[in-house]
């Protein structure tokens, strides 16, 4: 095999930066508009994700939790899982399709039965912290500030208003009306933060691009770099 | 029976023995995928409803036995004996129940890409429109997942990692995959400003209160924000010393950079929280409806 060895480049430092200037460029390509070059490089992407994915994601998991069981440990009855996964690929058969159905059944009880536990463990707590806020100072929390006390107002009143708005068991009408409206206001400033930070992210994402056309490529050294 | 049990209280029966114990496994993993697959041609003369029932008694025991495990008290002592007071006699059982799972997730994981390579080998066979892209996909496919089986075979010493292996996968995955990722992520970027401009557009107080925001958590969060406020306004950067009146704590905290970490702490969070607990509710529900089997598309 190291034969091999002769075709691939010995230095990887300037290539590597080629290949990934070709390829930024190839996928902003899609910019200007939809091209060959932009489908050429998007199908080699997901070629490669799919492929890498097998990896990690495939043979490792087998390895791990089926492999070594039974073949390193020698415990048998694992072996039944898999032949019992592989009911899944009855999917694509139209006479025995409805087989792959008690596997994906399998699944969804599973994910199903473990959402009861996620709702205790993740919600639960949250509610009970919501619960849990002082909203006036007293002598039972002696450290509390006017200030925190305006924020745990402001928290309950927030969370009310926006779960009202999400009430929609019954005709909302009349004050129930009014909170509800200002519920949406809420929601629109929690939205928008969340908005916000969702492009400020994208554009640090952007960002890292740029930079790394400008100095790893172009050699221009930008932000004391 | 008084062997059996000991047996299974020793745990030696679900071990195979030392000697030959690659043989005996290899033996009966073949037996079975003999017996497990052989089973569907039984399972297919099954009536719909029988076929019906079994999915919904599979659906409902599993997600019985996760469910069971949380809801059971731990102090079970009186039917079933352990060993250890904080847990039930089912707990043992969940780490190897989600290793089950985690298998049949990877092999649902190979469901989609053969899913995918079906799909773009038919599309090369028969020559469909822009086939050429389907060659791509499927070669760059065939030569990662080569290289990624064999590099997670060779992160368990199963295989040597040679020269070769290091430097063709460092290639495809660091140099190629790693930066398309990168630039396809950056992507959104630009079109993200294309969906706020198309929101913004739209004139109304939510659509303002939403902007507004927006503009002042992207400006908080930024140098910019600092620059505005500490440098061009000549506001107070540092907290308000103790003791301070009022207008001086209101002076040291209208920066945009503190104003901004407000909003998102004080005024985004409860908003959060609520369609948390909206979406939790809903899960629950839906939760409730699967495992039952009363949504009909599934079973």
């Amino acid at each position: 095999m190291d034969w091999l060895l002769e075709f691939l480049p010995r230095n990887l430092d300037r290539l590597s930066v080629w290949i990934g200037v070709l390829c930024t460029l190839a996928i902003y390509s899609l910019l200007y508009r939809e091209n060959p070059v932009y489908r050429f490089f998007e199908h080699m992407y997901i070629g490669l994700a799919a492929g890498y994915s097998l990896g990690p994601l495939g043979v490792d998991i087998l390895y791990r939790y089926w492999i070594e069981p039974i073949w390193i440990q020698g415990y048998w009855a694992w072996a039944f899982v898999v032949p019992y996964g592989m009911y899944l690929y009855f999917i694509f058969s139209e006479r025995y399709g409805w087989i792959s159905r008690i596997v994906i059944g399998t699944l969804i009880g599973a994910s199903a039965g473990l959402f009861f536990q996620e709702f205790s463990s993740r919600y639960l707590p949250q509610l009970n912290s919501t619960l849990q806020k002082p909203l006036w100072v007293s002598d039972a929390n002696p450290d509390m500030t006017y200030g925190m006390m305006i924020n745990n107002i402001l928290f309950v009143v927030i969370l009310l208003s926006v779960l009202t708005y999400f009430t929609f068991s019954y005709e909302q009408r009349g004050p129930v009306k009014r909170v509800a409206i200002w519920g949406r206001w809420f929601l629109m400033i929690g939205l928008g933060a969340i908005f916000g930070n969702t492009v400020m992210a994208r554009m640090a994402l952007l960002i890292g691009r740029i930079y790394y056309l400008l100095n790893d490529w172009l050699m221009i050294r930008v932000g004391g770099g | 029976m008084h062997m059996l049990t000991n047996l299974m209280a020793q745990q030696t029966i679900w071990r195979l023995p030392e000697e030959s114990r690659i043989l005996f496994a290899t033996l009966i993993v073949l037996g079975a995928f003999v017996l497990i697959l052989g089973l569907a041609p039984v399972l297919q003369t099954l009536p719909p409803r029988g076929r019906r029932a079994i999915i919904v008694t599979v659906t409902f025991l599993a997600g019985l036995f996760f469910a069971a495990e949380f809801f059971l008290p731990v102090d079970w002592t009186a039917i079933f004996p352990k060993d250890d007071p904080k847990r039930n006699f089912l707990t043992p059982a969940i780490q190897p129940a989600q290793n089950v799972l985690q298998i049949i997730g990877a092999l649902a994981l190979g469901l989609g890409t053969f899913g995918l390579v079906r799909l773009h080998l038919r599309n090369a066979v028969q020559r469909r429109a822009q086939w050429g892209y389907s060659i791509v996909l499927l070669v760059s496919f065939v030569v990662m997942a080569t290289l990624s089986i064999l590099n997670t075979l060779a992160e368990k010493e199963i295989v040597e990692r040679g020269p070769v292996l290091k430097r063709a996968f460092s290639i495809l995955f660091d140099y190629t995959l790693v930066q398309l990722d990168a630039a396809m992520f950056s992507l959104i970027a630009f079109y993200i400003f294309s969906a706020a401009y198309r929101a913004f557009r739209i004139r109304s107080i939510e659509a303002s209160i939403l902007m507004f925001t927006a503009m002042l958590v992207m400006i908080g969060v930024v140098p910019l924000g600092a620059f505005i406020s500490y440098t061009l306004l000549g506001l107070p950067e540092a907290g308000a010393p103790e003791g301070a009146n009022f207008l001086t704590q209101l002076e040291h905290s209208i920066g945009l950079p503190k104003i901004a970490n407000w909003v998102l702490t004080q005024l985004n969070a409860p908003a959060q929280r609520a369609i948390e607990f909206g979406v939790g509710i809903g899960g629950l529900a839906m939760a409730i409806r699967l495992w039952l089997s009363l949504e009909r598309g599934v079973t």
